[in-house]
């Protein structure tokens, strides 16, 4: 069957592919675009895909849950596990797409519409760090304290962010824009201090290198709004 | 097996464990050395199960037996010979020759490492709290806290019944389990990660604003406290039980047992014993509804009805001031007056005019001496109980069809089904731990078929949710019998070899195909077929119903159209097959074996056969026993109103609540010239009679009462009787004594000898097995026989040996909705509340957690009469109005009304419709037709419970002492 798939162009190469009921929709229509078509970098091993999009702030906390196209996506989401309690790691993710966190009246919704138990639905979303139990800014920035940055002053570079940003460990930016917090190792020992930023990393992070990772990102967020204002227009 | 001789129980424990689904690697026998010593494993026992039989404690804490083994706290490690690491003992089977130490010096430490550290994390332990970390830390010597303490959760104390105190929670996920794969009520999650992790309800509510059904499971698995049940006393001040007496839960027909911690005379807790209908589980009616026992409002002294003061049909008297009515009386006056009262019109009016209402919650002793006392002093056949208003329907089907009106397989046998069709019951909520074992079926794989009219909790588990319109069981019901044999489905050699009558039913199903009555029904005709395919196709299917099947005009063709699906397929006589009526009372299985029915003597012999008459008055010493039929319950009343029968002895009976058209009901019981009634409280049905004798509460006496399952169950007395209550039974016998009949006092012991010849069934129960077994089934009977838990194996018990297939049209109910009354009733039970209420609006957290009358609609027709959930509204039939508060249930389909049927202050049954089946002669109380409008006043007001005094004003009095004080 492997053959008859048609593969995407830079895809994950996990993707199950244009299979059942759903084949119309795309991977991305299906796990948002924030990694399809950039997943894997160019040049690098299929291994280096993410199989998983990150999904970070941008919802709306007041949206309403799997209508319409997202109605599309959890069915698609369904029909590729044998039951529902193994769809619940992805339809969450797709309720932290659309509301951009996962508050309880979310997890209460999400278990509704696998039919599990709401205790159950809590349990699985407050292990998982990547689920966000409390809203974040449009950047979550992560940085590692873990002893091979610690070395190296992560401890600066954190205070650095937070200064920064004006925010508490954990708090949304008064432009709604940044939150920073702490993080477990990032698997990135070799080049401390290590900051995930959404998607992608930083290596080797100073405290001085702070101001132009933030302007970096503020001009990359400007640029896609008025990508996307034209596309409007 | 010889090994599993001399462990009661250790047999049938394996089995049912293995049926669970959780086979054990060990199937026989096991020779291990432990600590030195050669032992034996018992099959399906693990290395710690087998040390602890052997007086070798290993400690434990996340397990517990009946919990699936979860290996999470590593208290129970051991070292294993040539193991290179220690293994979690409660998970462990042993292997032959295994070497196995609990206390070498590695496994020593790796026990009192984790024990050390739990208790850093734990509070110091309130005095009289039964923990099991401080009592293993005890015995293994740990107890220096070198280690920094972590900060405490405040307790949760939302809940009426049970204490959230987390502090005291070491994760061991016991309730966990015990939530989700025993109860399988889903509401205990495990969350959040690493230190943080902690128990939750729900999403992290309260407890008491989460679903929690308040089983009580979590509680009794919890080994720390942090689970612990409410109690009157201040926490610290938790005295330990006196003594504990192993008996059974007095509500619903599963037989749960249990055990009563008694201290100072009263019941203290009560937790569940491992018996085969339960395995240890209880629902929060058996563990927390036992303070009713002390309520003030029992009767201690006999009454005598005043001088003068007329009975008020209209206006009963208030349970907590029964002297504004009545006089205290000593037993010898009240006894004296009661029969003599019976005598005279026994004498003026013949026995005809005298009749008997007998109780399905007293013992199959006194049940069986009641018939007696009626038929052999009174003279005549008018004795029934309320098995006329549950399931006389489904026995008189299935005496017709298979001679035998207890059920043919035990619920526990649908641990063996492949699929089971549940329909007219909601075991959720009136069978709780019933539905536990049917909830661990389909989380083994089963696939559960349910029809309701409402969509009852169940649906979650469900493959198939048949919604269909009330009151058109029959026409869906022949439907599936249509698809059956449609499409082949039928099992032939089954028909031909084991069944009569198959072509008149072919015949007469031709005309209800599924596309035909999926218009009547309301249920798309592929999905009928689909369910009567899963039905037919599944290799064992078993069928469970319940009240909402049998409380129809039409419930006797009911029960015929579920028996022609098991005969028609062949679904019976096997294991995980067979037919299920669920028994609503503890003791309706035995109280009909007994004989406590107008038609039949014990063991169902018709007492219009001439040997069964000449057989029982041999056995009793009267020749002339009655050969007529007797009336049936509301046959009685209607007789009574027309002044045919005068007299009457209820005893543990409500009928003043529980009858349809309960305002005629209390008429006919007011119009009596002479009521006598034995109870715990001022029923309302006590409140018209004209002499009340104070009888004893479930705790208090010994007897043996028979479950849904066909179990005789021996309940023994924990209680000293209270004030001058005497027992029931001594009761019957000095009434009898009085009536001309020479009886000797005996005590059940001697009356359930005298039940043995009266009842072959049973008659190789004895006493002492009883006494030493706890429950055994019937058929039994020669001593010895270890009992049949499934019958029909070979044959039906009719004079061809084969079963009948009785064909049943489609017909309407009595009272359709019209314009004037446009919606249909439904009447049935809320978890918190058993029947008319006399007991659980006593009890403390019960009535806490259901304190008020009300009615549920579905959301559509609460906008339609523009009502918000809380709105207080009027119920009107042809009969009568009451008024409750409305509730938002999704459950409760369009165009219908339900409402439970506890509520002396909303008494649902001054609503429904006495029209009566004409074979069971039970009335329609599942469909009548009503009208809802917004009520001009708020509900009334009963006479006791927690509601009364709110309503009074005296709410803050109230909750100041608590939710337990009464």
């Amino acid at each position: 069957m492997a053959e008859e798939r048609t593969p995407l162009q830079g895809g994950n190469p996990g993707w199950a592919g244009e299979t059942g009921e759903y084949g119309h929709l795309t991977e991305a229509d299906v796990r948002g675009t924030t990694y399809v078509g950039k997943r894997p970098p160019e040049g690098t091993s299929p291994g280096a895909s993410c199989s998983y999009p990150y999904q970070v702030g941008g919802g709306r906390p007041d949206a309403p849950l799997f209508e319409g196209p997202y109605r599309e996506r959890l069915d698609k989401i369904l029909s590729r596990y044998p039951n529902r309690q193994g769809a619940l790691l992805p339809v969450l993710a797709l309720a932290q797409e659309i509301r951009g966190h996962l508050s309880p009246e979310s997890m209460a919704e999400v278990a509704a519409a696998l039919g599990l138990a709401p205790a159950y639905v809590r349990g699985v979303a407050t292990f998982y760090t990547m689920y966000h139990k409390r809203p974040v800014g449009e950047h979550l920035v992560q940085v590692c304290t873990n002893v091979a940055c610690n070395l190296c002053g992560a401890d600066e570079v954190l205070r650095a962010f937070l200064a920064a940003t004006g925010t508490e460990p954990g708090q949304i930016s008064a432009d709604g824009q940044y939150t920073v917090i702490e993080a477990e190792c990032l698997g990135a020992c070799g080049f401390p201090t290590a900051v995930q930023v959404n998607d992608r990393y930083f290596e080797n992070v100073s405290p001085e290198a702070v101001p132009a990772i933030l302007e970096r990102l503020a001009q990359e967020a400007a640029a896609r709004s008025s990508a996307a204002a034209r596309q409007g227009s | 097996m010889s090994a599993l001789d001399g462990v009661p129980g250790a047999l049938a424990r394996l089995e049912a464990r293995q049926a669970l689904g959780r086979p054990a690697p060990n199937a026989a026998p096991v020779r291990f050395t432990l600590d030195g010593n050669e032992i034996t494993a018992l099959p399906g026992e693990t290395i710690l199960q087998a040390a602890a039989r052997h007086d070798v404690p290993v400690p434990h804490l996340c397990y517990t037996e009946g919990l699936r083994p979860d290996g999470n706290c590593r208290a129970c490690m051991v070292e294993i010979a040539g193991e290179r690491v220690l293994a979690p003992s409660c998970c462990r089977y042993p292997t032959k020759g295994m070497q196995v130490s609990t206390k070498s010096k590695r496994a020593l430490k790796a026990q009192k490492l984790v024990l050390e550290l739990l208790l850093t994390d734990s509070p110091e332990p309130a005095p009289g709290v039964d923990s099991e970390l401080n009592r293993w830390a005890r015995q293994l010597g740990v107890s220096a806290y070198r280690l920094p303490r972590r900060a405490q959760p405040e307790p949760d104390l939302s809940h009426p019944a049970i204490e959230v105190r987390l502090d005291a929670c070491i994760q061991c996920t016991r309730c966990v389990r015990a939530c989700r794969e025993e109860q399988v009520n889903d509401v205990i999650g495990y969350a959040h990660r690493g230190s943080e992790a902690k128990i939750v309800f729900d999403l992290d509510d309260p407890m008491g604003l989460s679903t929690c059904v308040a089983c009580g499971e979590c509680v009794q698995a919890c080994p720390t406290g942090a689970l612990l049940p409410v109690l009157t006393q201040a926490p610290g001040e938790r005295p330990r039980p006196e003594r504990v007496v192993e008996s059974l839960c007095p509500y619903c027909g599963v037989g749960c047992q249990t055990t009563i911690h008694v201290r100072d005379d009263r019941v203290h807790a009560i937790e569940g014993r491992d018996g085969p209908s339960n395995l240890g589980r209880l629902c929060v009616k058996g563990r927390f509804g036992f303070d009713y026992v002390h309520h003030p409002q029992r009767l201690l002294k006999p009454l005598i009805r005043r001088e003068g003061v007329p009975k008020d049909a209209m206006q009963l008297a208030d349970p907590g001031r029964p002297l504004d009515v009545f006089r205290e009386a000593s037993w010898e006056e009240a006894l004296d007056a009661a029969a003599c009262g019976l005598q005279a019109l026994h004498s003026s009016h013949g026995p005809g005019a005298l009749a008997g209402f007998g109780s399905a919650k007293g013992s199959n002793e006194e049940a069986y001496l009641f018939q007696k006392l009626i038929r052999v002093g009174f003279g005549t056949n008018n004795v029934d109980h309320c098995t006329r208003l549950c399931h006389a329907s489904s026995v008189a089907a299935l005496m017709e069809n298979v001679s035998s009106g207890a059920v043919s397989n035990q619920v526990s046998d649908v641990q063996y089904a492949d699929c089971f069709l549940v329909i007219g019951a909601n075991p959720t909520v009136n069978h709780p731990v019933a539905a536990t074992f049917m909830k661990n079926a389909i989380e083994r794989g089963a696939k559960l078929i349910l029809a309701d009219p409402r969509r009852t909790e169940l649906a979650r588990h469900a493959t198939h949710v048949l919604q269909f319109r009330p009151d058109t069981d029959v026409a869906l019901l022949n439907a599936m019998l249509h698809t059956i044999i449609d499409e082949g489905l039928a099992n032939r050699d089954f028909i031909r070899d084991r069944t009569l009558g198959y072509e008149a039913l072919a015949g007469m199903l031709r005309a209800y195909s599924p596309e035909a009555m999926q218009h009547i029904c309301g249920i798309p005709a592929a999905e009928i077929r689909a369910a009567a395919r899963l039905y037919a196709t599944s290799p064992r299917a078993m069928i469970f119903w319940g009240m909402g099947v049998s409380q129809h005009v039409h419930g006797t063709d009911n029960a015929r159209c579920l028996i022609s699906l098991a005969l028609l397929t062949g679904q019976i006589g096997r294991r995980g097959t067979g037919l299920h009526p669920l028994r609503g009372q503890n003791n309706v299985q035995g109280a009909s074996d007994m004989g406590l029915i107008p038609m039949f003597y014990p063991d169902y012999r018709p007492v219009t056969d001439p040997a069964a008459r000449a057989y029982f008055g041999e056995l009793w010493g009267r020749a002339d026993l009655d050969p007529e039929k007797g009336l049936t319950v509301v046959e009685i009343m209607n007789a009574a109103l027309k002044k045919q029968v005068r007299g009457m002895y209820i005893m543990g009976e409500n009928p003043a609540m529980s009858d349809p058209d309960v305002a005629h009901a209390r008429e006919a019981l007011a119009a009596l010239d002479f009521l006598v009634v034995q109870d715990i409280f001022l029923t309302e049905t006590a409140s018209l009679a004209d002499v009340i004798l104070p009888a004893s509460a479930f705790p208090e006496k010994t007897g043996t009462f028979t479950n849904t399952d066909r179990r005789v169950q021996l309940g023994r007395a924990a209680l000293p009787l209270p004030g001058e209550v005497r027992q029931d039974l001594w009761i019957i016998q000095e009434l009898a004594r009085r009536l001309g009949l020479d009886w000797s006092h005996r005590e059940s012991a001697d009356v359930w000898q005298e039940i043995r010849r009266a009842v072959p069934s049973s008659g190789g129960i004895t006493w002492e097995r009883l006494e030493r077994e706890h429950a055994v089934t019937y058929p039994c009977r020669n001593e010895g026989d270890p009992g049949e838990s499934v019958i029909f194996t070979q044959s039906f018990p009719t004079p061809t040996g084969r079963a009948q297939f009785t064909p049943a049209e489609f017909r309407r109910g009595d009272e359709p909705p019209d314009a004037e009354y446009p919606l249909v009733f439904i009447t049935g039970r809320i978890l918190e509340h058993w029947h008319t209420g006399a007991m659980t609006r006593r009890a403390g957290v019960l009535d806490a957690l259901e304190p008020l009358p009300m009615v549920s609609m579905a959301p559509a027709e609460l906008a339609k009469l523009g009502l918000a959930p809380g709105d207080a509204v009027t119920v009107r039939s042809r009969r009568g109005s009451v008024t409750a508060l409305v509730r938002r249930d999704p459950a409760v389909p369009a165009g219908s009304v339900f409402m439970p049927f506890a509520y002396v202050e909303a008494a649902a049954n001054l609503l429904t419709n006495p029209k009566l089946d004409p074979f069971g002669k039970i009335p329609e109380f599942k469909y009548c037709a009503v009208g809802v409008e917004r009520a001009a006043t708020a509900p009334g007001v009963a006479g006791y419970g927690i509601a009364a005094e709110v309503w009074a004003g005296g709410e803050a009095e109230a909750r100041a002492e608590g939710p337990a004080a009464s």
